[in-house]
């Protein structure tokens, strides 16, 4: 796990410098259905291939920011502050 | 100058190690083998086999064959009792037919005849042993290193590389096992005595390097090149035949350096196998050093190697050749694994009877001997199987016990080295990998290519303990008054990093301490240092909006001037984290959370703010600023000879906050009564820590203050019901099962968990948080089983003696049907079980006058 | 008077305190010409605590002389060519910036005993020097 991730203000650093936040995933309204909000809190996509993630630089500057990571090689393509 | 082995002195010359000071001195057998306790000799001198493990100067499974030799040693033999010449554990050899491949899965089917073997096996099992509990602790350190080449071997190959990428302006870092420290040039970084034991992602090389400077015993180096450059050469590996693992049986590349590097004549008469006809370079050099070259036979013709503790001749169909020295022209394997490790390929190429590698990933090359290694044609890699004839030499594992796990169904590569535990030892396959694979291929008639190798896991070589640990230096956290506490006699305990005091030692007993602290909280005042607590400035228009979308109740509302308990809770309803929220003006809210989830509840907001576009500001003040609070009824008395700010019920009310200077700091004030009485928590500049703290203690003592720790407030607020998140709620919790319906405000639009709470509102509870009262005699600990008709129906999370009440309390999780006020439950109590009454009562104070004096 | 997080630390080291504005300073040691000479010929740590802005969290080192990138190196993975980074020293979370004599490594309050200390054992190799406010300002000069 100590492939290298740039954060969007310190550059690239060790993977075990940040904290990974999960996968990018739109929240639901108040009002949609049961399913939506179990998808929501308990199902992963788990992609196997190019994935939509948020990372906190924890050992950092401590912000939180978004990366496109190739979950099969662990290659991270870009990361960005979310607008 | 003189090492000592097992006692006895021996001497050592300039460039000796430690085996071949013992090898001139007359030693030959040097270990015994793993399983069967077989008489081993030097095989390599690299470094890369099990024969020469002994303990050096308390220090097991150290390879001899490539520690240099230093005054003063002592070196003991492993792994044979009572000594190397007579091991009684050599008998297992006549029990090899109970030991076949993978004897313990077909022998310990039953498990009670494992559990009667496992304490015999383990006392045999093992090569080395620890050092004893008392040995002097060894120091090592860390260090990091960026590089924008490194090359990992300092032979040619590698150091002409070296010199290309330095002479081209980079940042060039060698790593070298060689103990050599002086260059010919300073244009790259030497890491010499070192050895890379794996390459990880993103470029990271892990690597070992002995003695760095005095007093440590080992640094380990992390590297991060930009591009790295494995120059690590080819290693020679050993011929299969019966009784290949005899002392005197010898790979081409020890007898060199025996003579070479250590004036050292490994015999008198010496047969060759090599598959080269004619006189060899390793025939004339041993004949320089008058070595009888009895016969070079190629791998094919030999048949057995003869005798018993030491080799005395070798068996072939050319003939029968008496020896004492046999030589193996051995195969030449490249030292590929880091490539491996970086994602290259292993190709089998037939030419060079070798896994060469290929497929190299970006910014990774190969060069020298480790990308083909043709040194010598290969020579045939068919062994016969037999209980002789050794594969392994770390675990003992035959071609008998190849061609049986095969036999019996484990011929995938993969599968055979884990039922035979082959290239599993020491050796990590360096010498046994190919032939495994070779035997593999013929017996499922499958090609090399297609029977593949195992995967090169890192460490390979081997790592320490210690290395990996590092400088024993881990992060402690003090607040601001910490020598005051130990000056006043403070008892420490851990929370993560932070030390708090538990109790002060004040009298004769810990009960006694705890108790006087609790009465002076009680019915004088008691001061406590609660500087651990997350503190989190919020600011900026939309802050009372994020805290009641992320907060369980509402704190838009809130007045600045006033204090409310807030309670969040992730989308699933589980209880996250529980504290106050201040609100000191319009746009500005002062944020406490419990001491362990401050790093998760800083994260948790900075996430929700991230991209939302709102307008707040936070920052984490938890170190910046010192707190205590300050409680009992002569509180106020105390609080007023430091400060101007109106005290008074009618000035500054319960949950109200001002803001004001105390013994001339500028602090936050918050009324709140976690321990039930009259009292201000005081949050004020760090820098002023010890000042404040002494000023209180000086302001309190006509009063009779007390400092109070973490024990005697786990009993006061407990006195009062008070939850602790993650003591008394778990990762399973949520705000109903707790009691705490109040602080879910569904009418607010959204917020997180609105909908799985809305769920969990009106399900029908599996459990609940209930109090309980019982007998003083028997005081449960924290986490007892609660029983229901005999059977675990629940647990204790927090149970003292209360003085208030004089029983024991608690509370305690206990199924919905048992949790009606004054029902009957069992706690298991020093392992009886024991009744007690449930209440929901708050033990002391229930009307909360005492917090309003 | 307000105090560093080591000043219980600088007290058991035999230091002569002063007062600057407001704060309690290590002023010397043992000799600010023998401290400045050892941070010259090797490597120093100097608190600078007192160098401080409202509600900061960080307690602040000045690691100084020809050693300081080595002494670094075993402490963080920071590529010591940055101008200013935050990152862990010491396994505790930290801003290191770049500073004329060396580098200012700045950590949270609470840890700054275990960092300074982590610092003075890494430093043991090359005999790291404990200064003053007296030899840094030397040094500066």
């Amino acid at each position: 796990m100590s492939f290298l991730l740039a954060c969007p203000e310190c550059g690239e650093r060790s993977a075990y410098e940040f904290r990974f936040g999960g996968e990018v995933k739109s929240r639901p309204q108040p009002g949609d259905s049961e399913d939506a909000w179990f998808q929501y809190i308990y199902t992963k996509t788990n992609e196997a291939g190019e994935q939509e993630e948020w990372w906190f630089h924890r050992n950092g500057c401590r912000k939180w920011f978004q990366a496109l990571r190739d979950t099969r090689t662990n290659t991270v393509i870009a990361t960005w502050y979310p607008e | 100058m003189d090492i000592r082995f097992n006692g006895k002195a021996i001497p050592i010359q300039e460039g000796d190690t430690v085996a071949s000071a013992l090898y001139r001195a007359g030693q030959r057998i040097f270990t015994r083998s793993f399983k069967y306790h077989r008489p081993r000799g030097l095989l390599c001198c690299s470094g890369h086999c099990p024969n020469c493990l002994m303990n050096v100067d308390g220090i097991p499974n150290v390879r001899t064959c490539i520690t240099p030799a230093r005054g003063g040693m002592a070196v003991k033999h492993q792994n044979a009792r009572p000594s190397l010449d007579f091991d009684y554990l050599a008998i297992a050899q006549q029990f090899d037919w109970m030991m076949p491949v993978g004897w313990y899965y077909k022998n310990f089917t039953n498990p009670r005849l494992w559990h009667l073997a496992e304490s015999q096996i383990r006392k045999v099992a093992g090569l080395g042993d620890p050092p004893p509990p008392d040995a002097p602790e060894a120091v090592y350190e860390h260090a990091h290193m960026q590089a924008g080449v490194a090359v990992i071997g300092g032979g040619e190959a590698g150091l002409n590389a070296a010199r290309e990428a330095a002479s081209q302006g980079e940042r060039v870092v060698v790593v070298d096992d060689q103990p050599r420290t002086t260059l010919g040039d300073s244009s790259y970084t030497l890491l010499s005595r070192s050895y890379c034991f794996g390459l990880y992602e993103g470029n990271l090389l892990g690597v070992l390097q002995s003695e760095p400077h005095s007093g440590v015993r080992e640094r380990l180096v992390h590297i991060r090149a930009k591009r790295i450059v494995v120059a690590t050469g080819a290693y020679e590996a050993p011929l299969t035949f019966k009784n290949n693992d005899l002392p005197g049986i010898m790979l081409s590349t020890a007898v060199w350096r025996l003579i070479h590097r250590h004036g050292i004549q490994p015999g008198t008469s010496a047969v060759i196998i090599s598959n080269e006809t004619g006189d060899s370079a390793i025939a004339a050099e041993l004949r320089n050093v008058g070595i009888a070259v009895v016969a070079t036979v190629p791998p094919s013709d030999v048949l057995e190697a003869t005798g018993s503790k030491h080799v005395t001749g070798l068996r072939t169909r050319r003939g029968n050749f008496a020896c004492d020295l046999v030589v193996m022209c051995g195969h030449r394997i490249p030292d590929a694994g880091l490539l491996s490790q970086a994602g290259a390929k292993l190709e089998w190429s037939a030419e060079a009877g070798a896994f060469v590698p290929t497929e190299l990933p970006p910014n990774i090359t190969a060069v020298g001997d480790v990308t083909h290694a043709l040194v010598r044609a290969a020579s045939t890699l068919v062994s016969m199987p037999n209980k002789r004839t050794f594969v392994c030499f770390c675990n003992d594992v035959t071609s008998q016990d190849i061609c049986d796990s095969i036999a019996e169904g484990f011929d995938h590569i993969e599968l055979l080295k884990r039922y035979t535990t082959t290239t599993m030892g020491p050796c990590q396959g360096r010498m046994c990998q190919l032939q495994a694979i070779g035997i593999c291929a013929r017996e499922t008639g499958r090609e090399i290519q297609e029977t593949g190798v195992t995967t090169s896991r890192p460490p390979n070589p081997g790592v320490t303990l210690g290395a990996l640990g590092g400088a024993r230096h881990h992060p402690i956290r003090r607040t601001p008054m910490h020598y005051q506490h130990e000056e006043l006699g403070a008892v420490w305990m851990d929370m993560g990093d932070w030390k708090r005091p538990r109790y002060y030692k004040s009298a004769q007993t810990e009960r006694e301490s705890i108790l006087r602290e609790y009465n002076a909280v009680r019915q004088a005042v008691g001061v406590i240092d609660v500087s651990t607590l997350g503190k989190l400035s919020l600011k900026g228009r939309d802050t009372g909006k994020l805290l009641d979308k992320v907060y369980t109740n509402r704190f838009s509302d809130l007045k600045p001037g006033r204090v409310r308990y807030a309670v969040l809770c992730d989308e699933a309803g589980i209880i996250l984290d529980d504290g106050t929220i201040s609100r000191k003006d319009e746009d500005d809210f002062f944020i406490t959370t419990t001491t362990g989830n401050l790093e998760f509840m800083e994260q948790w907001l900075e996430w929700w703010l991230a991209g939302a576009g709102w307008d707040v500001q936070t920052s984490n003040l938890t170190s910046a600023l010192a707190a205590v609070n300050l409680a009992g009824p002569k509180a106020r008395d105390v609080l007023s000879a430091l400060t101007n700010c109106g005290l008074s019920n009618a000035e500054f009310p319960y949950m109200a906050c001002r803001n004001a200077e105390v013994a001339g700091v500028p602090a936050l004030l918050m009324r709140i009564g976690f321990v039930g009485e009259t009292g201000w928590e005081i949050h004020y500049p760090a820098e002023s820590g010890e000042h404040l703290w002494s000023a209180l203690m000086d302001a309190g003592r006509p009063f009779g203050i007390c400092p109070f720790g973490v024990e005697a407030q786990r009993l006061l607020r407990l006195e009062k019901r008070h939850v602790i998140v993650g003591v008394d709620t778990d990762a399973l919790t949520s705000p109903y099962e707790a009691g705490m319906a109040w602080v879910v405000k569904h009418d607010k639009d959204d917020f997180i968990g609105k909908f799985a709470l809305g769920k969990l509102a009106s399900a029908p509870a599996q459990q609940s948080l209930v109090g309980f009262t019982m007998n003083a005699n028997e005081i449960p600990e924290d986490g007892a089983a609660i029983l229901v008709n005999g059977a675990l129906a629940g647990r204790v999370t927090s149970a003292r003696y209360s003085p208030a009440v004089e029983k024991a309390i608690g509370l305690a999780w206990v199924p919905a049907g048992a949790a009606a006020e004054g029902a009957q439950i069992e706690i298991r109590v020093a392992g009886a079980p024991v009744r007690a009454t449930v209440t929901q009562r708050v033990f002391y104070d229930p009307d909360g006058a005492r917090l309003r004096m | 008077m307000k105090r560093s997080a080591l000043h219980r630390w600088h007290e058991k080291a035999g230091a002569t305190l002063a007062e600057e504005n407001g704060w309690y300073v290590p002023f010397r040691y043992s000799n600010a010409e023998q401290e400045a000479g050892a941070v010259r010929g090797s490597v120093g740590i100097c608190d600078l605590s007192h160098i401080h802005e409202p509600l900061s969290p960080y307690a602040r080192f000045l690691i100084a002389g020809p050693n300081t990138r080595a002494v670094l190196s075993k402490l963080t993975s920071l590529n010591l060519d940055l101008t200013t980074a935050y990152g862990s020293v010491a396994h505790v979370r930290s801003l290191v910036t770049r500073h004329e004599l060396g580098f200012l490594v700045m950590v949270p309050r609470d840890y700054a005993e275990s960092v300074w200390e982590s610092l003075l054992d890494a430093g043991e190799e090359f005999h790291i020097t404990v200064f003053g406010l007296e030899a840094s300002r030397r040094l500066e000069a």
